[in-house]
């Protein structure tokens, strides 16, 4: 019975982990502070581009356009069904049947990734047809080298905007709406060492977040974020949270200047643990860093903007 | 400056010389060298690093060196299993490598001290850590005595020291790895990374490297204690490992 139950348990477990969860990272996943109406602006007419059941970091999944609901369900389903089997795998052994578990699992597991395979072809091959709008031109494009800035790997700074831009497709640019043109990047700023400074602060921050260190956010936040955070540390009460930053990915889009301020917006896609024995969740949001344009000091967070929907 | 002599390759040049001939490997490898090890070794090298990080046995809240740490796979690995009360150094001499490593490090999420220094004057004090690890680093350094001295000195007492570097391989084996590393090395660096003279360094300083039993041997004349190896693929690679106590 005992064996049963743990089966049972499995099972519900993996079915209930089908559905889609967006992760929560620090500012439980909502809009605060400073908004810039450049990123609001960035309509898409698809759903915005949150990474959906692939696992790959940096390259969120495009959603397609047509069925982009049905997607995580026909993966999910797919692992749900397999666990499922690794469920009544369990349930067999319960009746004396232990070594067909083990050649079940023999059988399953390379079905498991066929099937994997199969999927992820069949997604390559709809996404190669289907219409790149401007925001999903924008989100297949990052920077070269994967989204990672690496030494070497020859990005021209003078170049990177150019990766911003939608992929021109003669067949489709009619039905696609006015391309996003960046808000621009000035050709000389340090993209890199911007974006690297970026990623670590959101950990830095994260990790201050998840103890309720408020002393470290006000070092990095403005009064206006700064006060709605340890407002939802305080609500949370003395009970720690957990996110463990499993892959981060950082894109510039655009720097304007609003009241002699710079106004910097970042894009963070990435995946994060909510608990240590979670599963890894995808987050996008985007951050919007201020600094003085007199430089009096450094660059803070202003704001916190979920994409558009 | 020196008037020492040693060995770059086949080559013999001045001791500062490998210095700068060394850098100047590095840095143009660097942003190719993780396709290139893994085209290279067919993916070898990902099982011998496997197996060194299992032999390291990191627990929670160690402290762990990683010297000549490159593009940072070690340390990904320690990171995490050090946790957040531990702390695991990424340390490379070459700058190029070491920007690679720190970047590949917070994209996944760890902030690491990262620190630019030379494994033959460590920057940190005596016992201080209870791992050090080198691999595919201690072949490039010019003075090995020197540095395998400073990495006792570093480690606590019952600290472990593993070295992961390639090796002898076996007699049957020689031939056919000759062919290998001196025919299709250089070609693969020429078209994959622009750059033959850098793997037919490689490929011959491979072979200036001190077999098993003489690396051994060396280590306990460091003041390690314990020492064994295990011979990974052949003896193409080897994992010594060795005790401070």
């Amino acid at each position: 019975m005992k064996k049963f139950l743990v089966g049972m348990t499995l099972a519900i477990a993996a079915l209930s982990m089908v559905g889609e969860s967006i992760a929560r990272p620090m500012g439980g996943g909502r809009s605060i502070g400073r908004q810039s109406s450049s990123v609001s602006r960035m309509q898409a007419p698809a759903p915005a581009p949150r990474p959906t059941a692939a696992p790959q970091a940096g390259r969120p999944a495009a959603p397609v356009a047509g069925a982009p609901v049905k997607q995580p369900s026909r993966f999910g389903g797919l692992i749900g069904g397999a666990l499922l089997g690794l469920g009544i795998g369990a349930l067999l052994s319960h009746f004396g049947m232990g070594a067909a578990l083990a050649n079940m699992l023999g059988t399953i597991l390379p079905v498991m990734l066929l099937g994997l395979a199969a999927f992820f072809l069949y997604r390559w091959f709809r996404n190669r047809n289907a219409p790149t709008n401007a925001f999903q031109g924008f989100n297949q494009n990052p920077l070269p080298a994967g989204g990672a800035p690496e030494i070497g790997s020859g990005i021209n700074q003078a170049k990177q905007p150019a990766a911003y831009e939608p992929v021109q497709q003669p067949a489709s640019s009619a039905a696609a709406p006015a391309p996003h043109t960046p808000w621009g990047v000035p050709a000389d700023f340090d993209n890199e060492s911007f974006l690297r400074t970026a990623k670590t602060s959101f950990i830095r921050m994260q990790a201050a977040w998840d103890k309720g260190d408020v002393a470290d956010l006000s070092q990095f936040t403005s009064p206006e974020v700064f006060a709605e955070l340890k407002m939802q540390i305080q609500e949370r009460g003395a009970q720690p949270e957990f996110t463990d930053v499993v892959s981060i990915d950082a894109q510039l889009l655009g720097i304007e200047t609003v009241n002699n301020e710079y106004l910097a917006s970042v894009q963070f896609n990435g995946m994060i643990k909510p608990a240590p024995d979670a599963l890894a969740e995808p987050f996008a949001e985007v951050w919007n860093m201020t600094k003085p344009t007199n430089g009096a000091s450094g660059w803070v967070l202003a704001g916190i903007q979920q994409l558009p929907q | 400056m020196t008037n020492n002599t040693t060995h770059f390759g086949y080559k013999t040049v001045s001791e500062d010389d490998k210095v700068h001939e060394v850098a100047k490997v590095f840095h143009s490898v660097a942003s190719k060298y993780d396709v290139m090890n893994d085209l290279m070794s067919g993916g070898l090298h990902r099982i011998w690093k496997t197996f060194t990080i299992a032999q390291a046995g990191v627990r929670p809240g160690f402290k762990v060196l990683d010297i000549a740490g490159g593009t940072g796979d070690l340390s990904k690995a320690f990171a995490k299993q050090a946790g957040k009360t531990g702390e695991v150094w990424l340390t490379d001499i070459n700058e190029s490598m070491l920007r690679v490593g720190r970047d590949r490090l917070l994209n996944t999420g760890l902030m690491t001290p990262t620190l630019l220094c030379d494994a033959e004057k460590l920057p940190f004090p005596d016992n201080y850590f209870d791992r050090v690890s080198v691999a595919f680093g201690l072949r490039n350094m010019t003075h090995k005595d020197q540095a395998l001295a400073e990495m006792r000195r570093v480690l606590k007492p019952g600290g472990k020291l593993l070295v992961l570097e390639f090796s002898k391989v076996a007699a049957p084996l020689q031939k056919p790895y000759d062919l290998y590393s001196f025919s299709v090395l250089p070609w693969l660096g020429q078209k994959i990374a622009g750059d033959a003279e850098s793997y037919r360094y490689l490929a011959e300083s491979i072979r200036m490297h001190p077999d098993q039993e003489t690396l051994k041997t060396m280590m306990e004349t460091a003041g390690l204690e314990g020492v064994k190896y295990f011979n990974l693929t052949a003896g193409v690679a080897a994992l010594h490992t060795g005790i401070k106590y």
